[in-house]
Order: structure tokens, then sequence, then C-alpha cells
């Protein structure tokens, strides 16, 4: 009897340090903080959204707007204002409870200036926020808004509890399926709340990492350390990672749009002759060959071609270095300019800083290459707006309201695209509005704002038992709830 | 008396200790796995990461002349920073790794050391890309020819010179870096090896212990049987066999020792001595029933039924004896009860039986036969001689007075004999009974034999 008391015991021990070993998701670029409604960096949404925090709405792996701590709304026949009928039974990590004066507090939170949400500008529309009783909100509009279910949805509208809410950037406090464990030098770890109001996931506990270096990176994919990495489309080893049996690839897309960010208040790129030659200086489809096994398409400015307003407008400035040159010319430069290229971390804005430097040096552009980590890059470049030129993917959905923000690190002015993106918010019919978006599209690609590059794809590789990832990223997000193994 | 801890707490006790002594083992051995589970996590996660951490750490270093070798062979600016990405990613990651085993391991200067190579590494790579930028940028000017002059092809002399210098350096300093991680390596594999041999004899001690704790806990359960067996079973079995006597005596009970058997042992030897003290009163009950169906309750002598049963006994066996029948009569009995009372009256009979009991031996068989008329046999004895004897009672009893409430009182007999033939005793008990008649037609107070036949029978 007691060596089978002995064997039982053994195996209670074995099966501890089975479990013991977390889900490893590797996501790249370490965030500066822990609080999404306080920083765009995607990888933080990526491994907060829906697994630590969540918002009113959801966006799923289509990109459709889903219920999930409002399990109904209603808009009033005015598009004036929405009533949402929130989830009953909803705790917070630290068990305090979830209710309309919560949410209330949370989106006015969202809507001050003050607390520095990076996604407060989608939501203008909102002109007051009214708990009706303990499972009832109403958001009051200046002006009807379709969108605003979907805008619920996104990463930096997540409910959190006024309690907790200055804290979060150290330790997260959700209503999602996984509570926080750890923040440190390794990584982000969850484990499975026990609390949680929905049905508990079948992964129990995960570890993010963010591995900046590439060698290093690869080295984890080799050595089969990570479990899943959803962004590996730019790694030149995953050809060789391609064919190995415990790990799968899957080609996916994200809606975010790769740029070569212009700073417009750099002298030089206040000149649109100038923008307009750096555009046909760079050979945009020989650009892809950053990405070994998958051929995104090519933008010719800010907007995902899944939209149905799409205009492809890809070849306004066709590749063309003499054109380049005689625009240079033009506007000044026929003796050279010079240049700084912030490169932050992610694989395809370093490969693609490598070509883009050599395109713009063919032209007589003289490139200095600054490699940054990713705090540095979202300190010096994205607040303190201390570059020339950028590379990077911008991957929130529906974003082309960052080129009528004054306050945008692209120093981006533009009165006439201020006013159409105001009608376009305004635009009730559906129709009227789609033609909006397309004019505002032509717009930006005439003014050449930017070297609208390609759609950014959403690569991702997996252990080969590992099922449930998104193949698209219609939003940042690595769904752990969504994860199991076979 | 003191309470002994008796069967139940000696059991307890037995029971308790093997108890102790599994429950020791399977602490032992919990401990024991959750040390050696510690000592795996603490291999797993620490040394072999520090391992893997260093060898990973040598790769990098051999990698940076794998880089070295792009940058060299680098013809435009793309390549050539393409190379220095790769080096600064190699750098930053050495640096990363160097850190890292520096907090695991307790390397002191040798890690200082590391670091200043590496850096020189990096410095001298970083020369000699300055350098392969100006290689490219004459290559370029030469290729276009731009420029052919002599001073150019000179510099470029120059600059594959210093890049040359530059890489042999390089390749040296590679090597002290390869030599100073090795020698990490090998610490932390001897540090593994160290690791595994501690659990290994520690795994081996803990064996030991939990080899002992078996060997004890079985002993104990030997002794728990040994014990049960001693105590219980086999005192319950002599307990059994001693109940199952027929004839069973409290002192055949065993009693011995000071437990809860010994209580019961004792109960029942209480139950079976008041078993028997009631079987001795039934008997002795039993004993005087008998008495009183064939004996006379006035004067205790044998009733009339008694003595025809003790004649057929006699008539069986008559050849062998001589036998004289006597038949006694108290005379004028009648008047005794009427003048003194039926209680003096049966004083007078008691004192009668009393008197014929004393007067006669021992083998004459005395009977009370009804009313105040007494039987007699007398066997091997003469008829003369038991007229002489009857004659000398009947003398005594006239002689000796019955006091009766104060006055004396004067009881004669008279004696009807008969010798009796073989096989005839009841006739001769008739024979007998019809000389007391005569006895008493002709005055009582006589002793009558029936003549001719006794001598017939005596003949």
């Amino acid at each position: 009897m007691n060596r089978g008391v002995l064997l039982l015991l053994w195996c209670l021990l074995l099966s501890v340090e089975l479990m013991a070993e977390p889900l490893r998701v590797e996501l790249h670029l370490r965030p500066p903080h822990l609080d999404p409604t306080r920083t765009p960096a995607a990888t933080l949404a990526e491994a907060t959204y829906n697994n630590i925090f969540q918002g009113l709405t959801r966006i799923d792996r289509d990109g459709q707007v889903q219920p999930n701590l409002a399990h109904r709304w209603q808009v009033a026949e005015d598009g004036l204002s929405w009533t949402f009928e929130l989830q009953p039974g909803v705790v917070f990590h630290d068990l305090r409870s979830f209710n309309a004066e919560v949410a209330a507090w949370s989106i006015r939170r969202m809507l001050d200036p003050a607390a520095g949400n990076p996604q407060r500008h989608l939501f203008g529309s909102i002109r007051e926020v009214e708990s009706i009783n303990a499972s009832r909100l109403r958001l009051h509009l200046h002006h009807p808004d379709g969108l605003l279910p979907f805008r619920l949805g996104l990463s930096a509208a997540v409910m959190v509890h006024p309690e907790t809410a200055a804290q979060n950037h150290q330790h997260p406090v959700g209503t999602g399926p996984y509570h926080f464990v750890s923040w440190d030098e390794v990584g982000l770890r969850v484990s499975v709340f026990r609390n949680y109001w929905g049905v508990l996931p079948s992964i129990h506990d995960a570890l993010f990492t963010f591995t900046s270096n590439r060698l290093e990176l690869e080295a984890g994919l080799l050595e089969g350390r990570i479990d899943l990495y959803p962004n590996v489309s730019a790694l030149s080893a995953n050809v060789q990672l391609s064919e190995r049996t415990d790990y799968v690839m899957q080609d996916g897309l994200s809606e975010g749009q790769v740029l070569l960010v212009l700073n417009h208040a750099h002298p030089a790129l206040q000149d649109v002759r100038v923008r307009r030659a750096l555009t046909h200086a760079v050979d945009r489809q020989a650009l892809l060959s950053i990405y070994p096994q998958t051929s995104p398409p090519l933008i010719g400015s800010h907007f995902s071609p899944r939209h149905p307003a799409y205009v492809d407008l890809s070849d306004l400035y066709p590749h063309d270095r003499q054109q380049a040159r005689v625009l240079l010319q033009q506007a000044g430069y026929a003796e050279g300019l010079q240049l700084r290229m912030m490169v932050p971390p992610p694989l395809y804005a370093r490969e693609s800083s490598l070509l883009l430097a050599d395109a713009l040096e063919q032209v007589g552009i003289d490139i200095e290459l600054i490699r940054m980590d990713w705090s540095t890059w979202l300190e010096q470049v994205f607040l303190q707006r201390d570059y020339d030129l950028t590379v990077i993917a911008h991957v929130e959905p529906f974003d082309m309201d960052i080129y009528a923000r004054d306050d945008y690190y692209f120093n981006y002015r533009n009165p006439a695209f201020n006013q159409l993106w105001q009608k376009i918010e305004q635009a009730v019919d559906e129709q009227q509005r789609n033609q909006l978006l397309q004019q505002a599209q032509k717009l930006l690609a005439e003014d050449a704002a930017q070297v609208f590059l390609h759609i950014k794809p959403q690569q991702a590789i997996r252990k080969k038992n590992l099922q449930g990832s998104w193949l698209h990223a219609p939003v940042p997000a690595v769904i752990l709830e969504e994860l199991y193994w076979r | 008396m003191r309470k002994s801890p008796g069967l139940t707490g000696r059991t307890l006790l037995l029971t308790l200790l093997t108890t102790a002594v599994s429950l020791a083992a399977i602490l032992l051995a919990l401990f024991s796995f959750s040390q050696y589970r510690n000592t795996i996590t603490h291999l797993s996660q620490q040394q072999i990461n520090t391992l893997l951490t260093a060898t990973r750490l040598v790769q990098q270093t051999e990698g940076l002349m794998g880089s070295s070798a792009l940058l060299l062979q680098a013809e435009n600016h793309f390549n050539r920073r393409r190379a220095m990405f790769e080096i600064a990613d190699r750098k930053e990651w050495i640096g990363r790794m160097v850190a890292e085993l520096e907090s695991n391991l307790d390397g002191g200067e040798a890690f200082a050391r590391i670091y200043q190579v590496r850096d020189q590494l990096i410095d001298n790579l970083t020369k000699v890309d300055q350098l392969v930028a100006q290689r490219i940028n004459l290559r370029a000017d030469v290729f276009h020819g731009e420029s052919s002059d002599p001073d150019r092809l000179q510099s470029l002399q120059l600059i594959e010179a210093e890049i040359g210098e530059l890489l042999r350096e390089n390749r040296r300093l590679a090597t002290e870096l390869s030599v100073a991680v090795g020698f990490h390596v090998s610490a932390i594999r001897s540090e593994i090896q160290d690791s595994v041999q501690q659990v290994n004899s520690a795994i081996a001690t803990r064996e030991g212990l939990l080899l002992v704790a078996a060997v004890i806990a079985l002993l104990l359960m030997l002794t728990t049987v040994f014990y049960i067996n001693r105590s219980v079973v086999r005192r319950v079995v002599a307990l059994q066999k001693a109940l199952s006597q027929d004839r069973l005596l409290p002192a055949d009970i065993p009693v011995g020792g000071r437990d809860e058997i010994t209580w019961m042992a004792q109960s029942i030897q209480r139950y079976v001595d008041k078993i028997n003290l009631h079987e001795a009163r039934i008997l002795s009950m039993n004993r005087e029933l008998e008495f009183m169906a064939t004996h006379d309750a006035l004067t205790r002598l044998s009733n009339r039924h008694q003595f025809e049963r003790d004649l057929e006994r006699l008539e069986r066996d008559v050849g062998k004896h001589q036998v004289c029948a006597v038949m006694v009569d108290i005379d004028h009995f009648k008047q005794v009860n009427d003048r003194f009372g039926h209680d003096a009256g049966d004083q007078v009979i008691i004192g009668f039986a009393s008197r014929l009991q004393e007067a006669l031996p021992d083998q004459v068989l005395l009977a009370r036969y009804g009313g105040e008329e007494f039987a007699m046999l007398f066997p091997d004895t003469p008829l003369d001689g038991v007229v002489r004897h009857l004659e000398q009672v009947r003398q005594q009893i006239e002689r000796l007075p019955f006091e009766l409430g104060g006055q004396l009182l004067t009881i004669t007999a008279s004696f009807g004999v008969a010798a009796c033939g073989v096989g005839d005793l009841s006739g001769c008990m008739k024979r007998a009974d019809q000389a007391l008649y005569q006895a008493k037609a002709s005055g009582r107070n006589r002793v009558v034999a029936a003549m001719a036949e006794c001598q017939e029978g005596q003949a």
C-alpha cells in the first residue's frame, strides 16, 4: 500500500511539474509598462487584450464586434444615445465588482486628456456618460457614431477599476480570464483567474516574452522554447523554421500599414516634392523581399484593402529614380540631403530600413541609420518627435484620423484633410461616408503624407499541437482563452 | 489498584508506533522527493540554463567572426550595414549573456576580462566598418572611372592592410574570448556534476533510511501480530477449552494477567461459581425429597414403602441369609393420644422409635409400618436370639417411662416374631403380624414367636 501511496505522490509531483510549464508567447517588443490605456504599444495590447483586460465589446478574429462585458446594446432612433446592458456577476482580479458605475468611471477616464489614453481621439463623439443602474450604462453622443461599439472593443477602451487603475502600469487588474502574476526581465506571467465570469480557459499559465534581439529570438525559436510567435514575418530564419515538423507557419494579414514615416516638421520634408521624390525612390515591390515566405498587398495611402471604401493608389508614384532626382533638384536638394532614419527593433522595420536607406542613397539622400530599442523609440520618436524618418507599422484598425491630429508625432498639418475628416466623423450614411473616405485616401496619397509601403503581414509561427490562434490580426491580440493544446 | 493500560491501550500503542514509523517513512520519502525536485529544478532552471547560456555565448563569439567575414566581404553599403546590424545584435546579446553568467557564477575578474575583450572586438569591428565604407566608396570611384590616380589605389591598399591587421587582432581576441568563456563552461559542468553527485549520495542515504523504516514497520507489525496471538487468541482458546469441560470448577478458568480478557475470565469465573452453588442446592433438595419419599417424617425411620422395597430386595437373596421378621405395636396408644393429645402421642412415637433404634444392632432393618406400628427384619440372627434381644428391648422400654408435660408415662409394646423361609418374606410378615396379634391377645407387653415356622426356617 505504501508503494501505491508513493507512486500516487510521485505522479502528483510530476503532474505539478508538467503543469508548471507555462505557454510561452513571444511578442518581440517590450512594452514600457502594463497599462494599455496609457500606451499605444501594440505588444502590450497583444499581451493584455481579453487576457487581463476586457472592454464592453470585443473584436473577434474576423474583425467583427462581439458582446463582452456588455452582453447587449441598443442605439436610440436619432443615433445620439447608446444603451449597454452589462454582464452580471463580473469581478475584477481583486474580487471588486464590475458595474455601470465602474464602467462609467473607466470611460470618463478614457475621455480625460490628462489620463493620456492613446485612443482618446476615437471617442470624441461621446458627450456624456450615464450609469442608469448597476447593470445599465448609457452614452450620449454629440453626433451619431456607428463605429462606437467597434471602438469600445479596442484595447485602450478596456474597463478598469477606480481603486486599481493608478497601479495598472505595474500590476494590472482587470476582469479577464487571466490575472497578472509577475513582470520582470524574463517577461509577463499570467495565470488563470478562478473567479472569471466566463468559461475557464484550457491554458492555465502563460509567459509573454519580449526578445528584441533578432539572433536571440531566432535561437529561442530554433531551440523550441517559444510556443507561439504571432509576428514572425520578417525573420530570415523562418524558411528553415517552416520546414521543421514541430512548428507550423500561419500566413495572415494585419490591419497594419507599414510606413516610412516622415517628420513633417523637418524643413526638407515639408516640401511635397521632396516627399514625392522619396516615394519614387523606393521600390516597394522589391521591399517585400524582407518577407521570405509571404507577399502582402502594397498600399498607396493609409487605408486597409479589406475595407469596402479602399482605393488602390499603390501605383501613384511608381519606382523611378530619375523622377526622384528631378523632384529633389526642383526642391533645391540637388547637392544632396542628409536625413536620420530611426530604426526601431521590429524585424520588418530593421530589414526595410536597410533597403530603404540603400534606395534613398541611390537618389542622393545620405541616410544615417540609428538603431534604438523600443522604449527609446517610443520616447524619442513617438513622444519627443525627434527624428527625420522612421519605419513603423500602424496596426490600429481604421486609424486614418491620426492625420487630423495636430498632437501626433507625424507633425502633419493639412486643414483640407482635417475638414474632410470632420465630415467623415459625422457622416451617417455609409455610402456617403465611404465616398468621403476614398477622398481622404486620395488626399493623403497626393500629398505624399508618408511613404506608404505595404500591409504588414501577420505571419505567425506556433507549435504544431497548439490550436486556436488567430490567422489574421484585425486588432493586435493574442487571445489565450481561445488557445488549447491538442 | 493501579489502572493498567489494558489490551486496548497496548494494541493502540503498537498500532500508533507502526503508524508513526510508516508516516515517518512516507514523510522522509516526501521530503526526499521535494529535495530531489528542488535540485532537478535548480539543475534545469539554473545550471542547465547557465550552461546553455555559456554555450550560446561561445556560439555568438564565434558568430562574431562570421559577421566580421560578412562585413569584410560587403561590396556595398547595404551589406555593410546589414553586417553591422548583426554585429550590434551579437554585441548586445553577448553583453546580456555575460551579465547573466556573472549573476549566476562568481567569476570576478574573468568577467571583466570578457567584457573588455568583447568591447575591444567591437571597437575593432567598428573601425573595420569605417574602413570597409571607405573601401566601398573608393572602389566605386575607381569602378566608375571617376578617378584612377595612383593615390587612390595606394590608399585602397593601405586600407586593405589596416583591415588585415585589425582582423588578425580580432582573431586573437576572439580566441581569448572563447577560452575565457570555455573556462566558465567547464566550471558549470563540474558544478552540475557536483550537484548530481550530491543528489545521488543524498538519495542513497535516504534509501537506506527508508529501508530501515520499512524493516522497523515490518517488525512492529509482526510484534503486533505476535502480541495479539499471545495475549488474545491463545487466552481466548484456553478459556474456550476450560468452558467446554463437563464439571467446570471456578478454579479451572484461567484468570492470569490484568487486562480486558482477565476481567472477562473473572466474570465468567464468578458466574460459574454461582452456577455450581445453585446446582449444589438443587442436589441437596433432591436428596431431601428422596429421603422424604422413603422415610417417615416423624421418626426419620424407613416408611412402610421403603421397608417393603427392602423386603423385596432381601427376598431375592434370602437364600444367603437367615431372616426373622418382627411386628411391633405400642400398647394402648389410643389412650395416650386421647389423654395427652396428638402432639404428646407424636412425642411418644418419636421416643419409642429412638429407643428401638438405639437398642437394635445396626444391621436390623427398622421401619415405621403405620400409626404406632413398627416392623423389623433381623438378618443372620436365629429366632431365639431375636426373641431374647427383643425381650431385653421390651423390658428396657417398660422400665424407662416417658416424660410428657411433667408426667412420667410408662409405655409398653407388644412384639410378634416369625422366622422366614426361602422366598416367603411376605408370608413371614403375615405370620409375625399373627404373632403380634397373639401377643396383644394374651395380655400385651410381651414377645410372641411363631415357633414352628421359624424353626422350619432355621432348618
